[in-house]
Order: structure tokens, then C-alpha cells, then sequence
């Protein structure tokens, strides 16, 4: 039941940080893509900032609300892993979307900012989907919840320089040494394994759909 | 009847260690004071039973159940202290029925006649309150949750005298209607010192006192005189703390000794306050 309505209180959240910021970026793109001469960069650096840091300030608020109402961090995970599920979700479909019109259009539109999202998304799913694993079969794990801030704002760095992010699996790195630290080594040897797997994978698919279509944003 | 027992609590932030090993008990409906001077560790304390924060080492259990990430236990506890966790963009009105659907059981008809008794306006969001009215809302929400202990820490922050005083009139109201624990950290210990029926002091990191606020304060004396005097008098008894001004000293001590007062020595009652910053107050002169 608080699950559900911390869920609900965590979505509502994010849709006005995100609602509101997307709006400001948006605006905030088109007029430094236009003082530019850029269509994509800039937008894709703010649209990356907004995402990321509205879902960090909505998570944030969430585990501010959650503490304030004796809502335990186990709860406050899941609601967590669900929200970024959520973005993470909209995220890659719509990145994977637009990579499966550039393939049946054959059109090579300059569209590398949402390709290289597409691969920041799907790194977040694989991290959160096994995160979300360890959490439904570890429910006691108390810090599960730090878990998430740190990769958060590593990603949020890695959206602003897309070439370091599609070389190494930072990400999942942090979440195992994170691990590391509390000193539970097989969650953190699991999870870097079936994180650096994933990342791994997702970047092959990526390159193979990517390379004949966008060299310039290629490896 | 259920219980908080907190059993060699420490806890460290990097180098420092805050809590050194803290036992205590919090017993059903009672009011209880803590106090300790700034730094102490007070509110982590209260934070670390509300689970905001971990401890490092020793248990915080209710009737036996760790009270770390156990909802069921933490539905029971209510924390009100300085921060605002509530969004501050929803009305007030939203927060009452917040904390209703979070907690159940929010005492409607309470919560109506504090609204009242402080002219809260209920339309009005969070942020467009101010300092005083943020803590009276808190303070409302923390006086309706049914939760079995309310730990407010500095809970009258941003309060003018008047709502203070009416806030300890409204706390003890609602404590005669329905009794559950009350945990109160404060610095006004005076303001206090007639509601809660049990002393804890928080000092270098341990607990020093753990006492009816009724005994304490009756053992609690002050005494005054010549400094040879003084010394002489209280030879064999332990001394709390003293100050010495000119040939005066006033020596705080919890036993005053049974032989006679010479006549050149004065022992007067101590206050609450003025117990706790003879127990508290690092020495300002030389020992008797």
C-alpha cells in the first residue's frame, strides 16, 4: 500500500521536474542550437542534464518524503528502481524507435545525440534491471537506495561526454565497488559481471545498427 | 506494553564519534526530556530510532524487533524536528491527508481544533508559510499521526512565546485524551521542565543521567558560600561543576551531605536548567 502511494507521490514529482525542465531546455536548445548552428548538440547535453538530475531531485524528494513518513529504504529502493525503470524505459524505446525509422528510412538524419542516448538508456536498464534483481532477492539489503545516486550522477556526467561513456561500463563499476565497500563481495562480483555483460551486449547491438549509419559518431 | 530499547548505540561520522555507546530505555506513555549541549548527538540519536539514519554499532529494538527498515515499527514512530521533508508545494490541508494515508487513524477533529487554535490557514501551500507556521504544521501533523512515540527534536523552533505556551498546553491536552511516549529534545529546558516526568542527558556521548525528572530535580542543590567553606562542607561529596567569583563559590552537587550547613553556607533548589548546566558546564575554576 505506501509502495504504491510513494510510487504515485515519486511519479507525480518527477513529471512536474521533468515537465518543467524538459519545457526549459527545450526552449534552452533551440535558441543555443540556433545561436550555434547546431540542431542536436546542445539540446542533447540539456535534455540529458534535465533527465537525469530531475530523476535524481525526484528520488531525492522521494527518500525525503519516505524518511518523513517511517517508509523504510527497502521501499524507498523499489519505488527508486521503478521510477528510473520508467525513464529508462521511455528513454530506450523512443532512442531504439528512432533508430529503427533511421534503418527503414535509410535516412542518415543527424540524429547521433538520440543514438548515443540510446545507449546511456540501455546501459540504465541493464544496471537497474539487475539492481532490481538483487533487491527482490535481497529485501533486507539496507543500502540498497545509495546504490542509485552515485550511478545517477555519473551518468549525468557521462551524458555530456558520450564517447568516454560508450568505452567503459562506469556505471556498473560504481555499483560494484559500492558494493565492494560494505564489504559483500559476491553482490559486487555478481553485479559487475552481469552488468559489464549487459553493457557489453548493448553496446555490440548498438555498433552493429549504428556503424553503417552514423560513422561520425562512431568509435 | 511496548518498548524502545536502545542498547550501546555509537555512532561515528568519519573521524568523529558522535555516540561512544549509548543504553537507554523508552518506555510507554511517558514524557520524556533529552537534553545535552549542542553536538551531542541528540538528534541523531532520535534520528537513528526513526531509522533516517544507521547506527554503527549496538541495537535500537521495540519489544525486541529491530526498529531499522521494519515499517511496522517505524509506522509506530514519529519524528518532528528542523527539517522540511514535506513538499513544500502542497497545502497544508494536502499534508493532513498525507500523513493520513500514510499513517491511518490521523485525528481529524484534533487536527481541526489546532488549525483553530493557531489560525492555520489550510489553503495555503508549505512554502508560502512562514518559519513559525512550518513548525506549527509539523507540530499539528506530529500531535494527529496515532503513532505510539513522538520524538520532536527542538520542536518549538520559530515559535513565538505565546504559541509555545500554547503548543506544551496542547501537547498535554492530547496526552491526558490519549497517552503514548513523548520524547522532547530541547535547549528551553525551562519551558519544559513541567511537562515531561523523565530526565535523559546526552553528554560525551554517553548518557549520564537517566532519572524521574521528579527525583532529579529534588536532589539537585546549589551551594554557596565562602569557598572554604564550601569545600569544607562537601569534602566527601562528589561535585557536578562549580564557579568561583572573588572569594565566593557556588559548588552543584546531587547529594548534599547530612551533617548540619555551617552558617556561613547557603543551599538553595536547583531548577532543571540550572541542574543540567551544572551537570553539562565544563569546570570554570579551580576543584573545591
Amino acid at each position: 500500500m505506501r509502495f504504491k502511494q510513494l510510487l504515485v507521490l515519486s511519479l507525480t514529482q518527477l513529471g512536474k521536474i521533468l515537465g518543467g525542465g524538459m519545457l526549459f531546455a527545450g526552449i534552452g536548445a533551440l535558441v543555443l542550437g540556433l545561436g550555434l548552428g547546431s540542431e542536436v548538440m546542445p539540446g542533447r547535453y540539456l535534455l540529458w542534464f534535465v533527465a537525469l538530475f530531475g530523476g535524481l531531485f525526484a528520488i531525492d524528494w522521494t527518500a525525503g518524503f519516505a524518511f518523513q513518513n517511517g517508509i523504510s529504504r527497502r521501499t524507498m529502493w523499489r519505488v527508486a528502481m521503478v521510477v528510473m525503470l520508467i525513464l529508462a524505459t521511455i528513454g530506450s524505446f523512443g532512442s531504439w524507435l528512432v533508430l529503427a525509422l533511421l534503418h527503414l528510412t535509410g535516412q542518415p538524419v543527424v540524429a547521433g545525440g538520440w543514438l548515443t542516448l540510446s545507449v546511456m538508456w540501455l546501459q540504465l536498464v541493464v544496471c537497474q534491471l539487475v539492481g532490481l534483481a538483487i533487491g527482490a532477492w535481497n529485501l533486507n539489503r539496507r543500502f540498497g537506495w545509495a546504490m542509485l545516486g552515485p550511478a545517477f550522477l555519473l551518468l549525468s556526467l557521462c551524458g555530456a561526454l558520450p564517447q568516454i561513456v560508450n568505452q567503459a561500463p562506469s556505471a556498473p563499476m560504481l555499483h560494484a565497488l559500492w558494493w565492494t565497500w560494505r564489504q559483500q563481495w559476491p553482490l559486487a562480483l555478481g553485479l559487475l559481471v552481469a552488468s559489464v555483460a549487459g553493457t557489453l551486449a548493448t553496446r555490440l547491438i548498438y555498433r552493429r545498427l549504428e556503424a553503417p549509419l552514423l560513422p561520425e559518431v562512431g568509435q | 506494553m511496548s518498548e524502545i530499547t536502545i542498547k550501546q548505540v555509537t555512532k561515528r561520522y568519519g573521524a568523529k564519534q558522535v555516540l561512544k555507546g549509548v543504553d537507554l530505555n523508552l518506555a510507554a506513555e511517558h514524557i520524556y526530556a533529552l537534553l545535552g549541549r549542542n553536538g551531542v548527538g541528540k538528534s541523531t540519536l532520535l534520528r537513528m530510532i526513526n531509522n533516517r539514519t544507521l547506527a554503527t554499532s549496538g541495537s535500537i529494538t521495540m519489544d525486541g524487533r529491530s526498529v531499522v527498515d521494519n515499517e511496522t515499527i517505524q509506522n509506530r514512530i514519529y519524528l518532528m524536528n528542523d527539517s522540511v521533508l514535506y513538499p513544500i508545494d502542497k497545502t497544508v490541508s494536502w499534508h493532513f491527508h498525507t500523513a493520513q494515508l500514510m499513517f491511518g487513524g490521523f485525528d481529524e477533529d484534533l487536527a481541526a481544533h489546532l488549525v483553530q487554535t493557531f489560525h492555520v490557514d489550510q489553503t495555503r501551500q508549505l512554502r508560502q508559510l512562514s518559519t513559525g507556521f512550518k513548525t506549527i504544521v509539523k507540530l499539528i501533523i506530529a500531535l494527529c499521526v496515532p503513532c505510539d512515540y513522538i520524538l520532536l527534536d527542538e520542536p518549538v523552533l520559530g515559535l513565538d512565546a505565546p504559541n509555545r505556551e500554547q503548543f506544551y498546553q496542547e501537547l498535554l491536552a492530547t496526552y491526558a485524551q490519549r497517552p503514548r511516549t513523548f520524547v522532547i529534545a530541547t535547549h528551553l529546558i525551562e519551558e519544559i521542565a513541567t511537562l515531561v516526568d523523565h530526565v535523559f542527558v546526552l553528554a560525551h556521548g554517553v548518557v549520564t543521567i537517566d532519572e524521574a525528572a521528579e527525583t532529579l530535580q529534588a536532589r539537585g542543590r546549589a551551594v554557596s558560600g565562602p569557598h572554604q567553606a564550601v569545600a569544607t562542607y562537601l569534602a566527601e561529596t562528589p561535585i557536578l561543576s562549580q564557579t568561583t567569583m572573588g572569594q565566593l563559590t557556588t559548588a552543584y552537587t546531587m547529594n548534599v551531605p547530612a551533617a548540619p550547613v555551617p552558617p556561613a553556607v547557603q543551599v538553595t533548589a536547583l531548577n532543571l536548567q540550572q541542574l543540567f548546566i551544572a551537570l553539562t558546564r565544563e569546570d570554570e575554576s579551580d576543584a573545591v
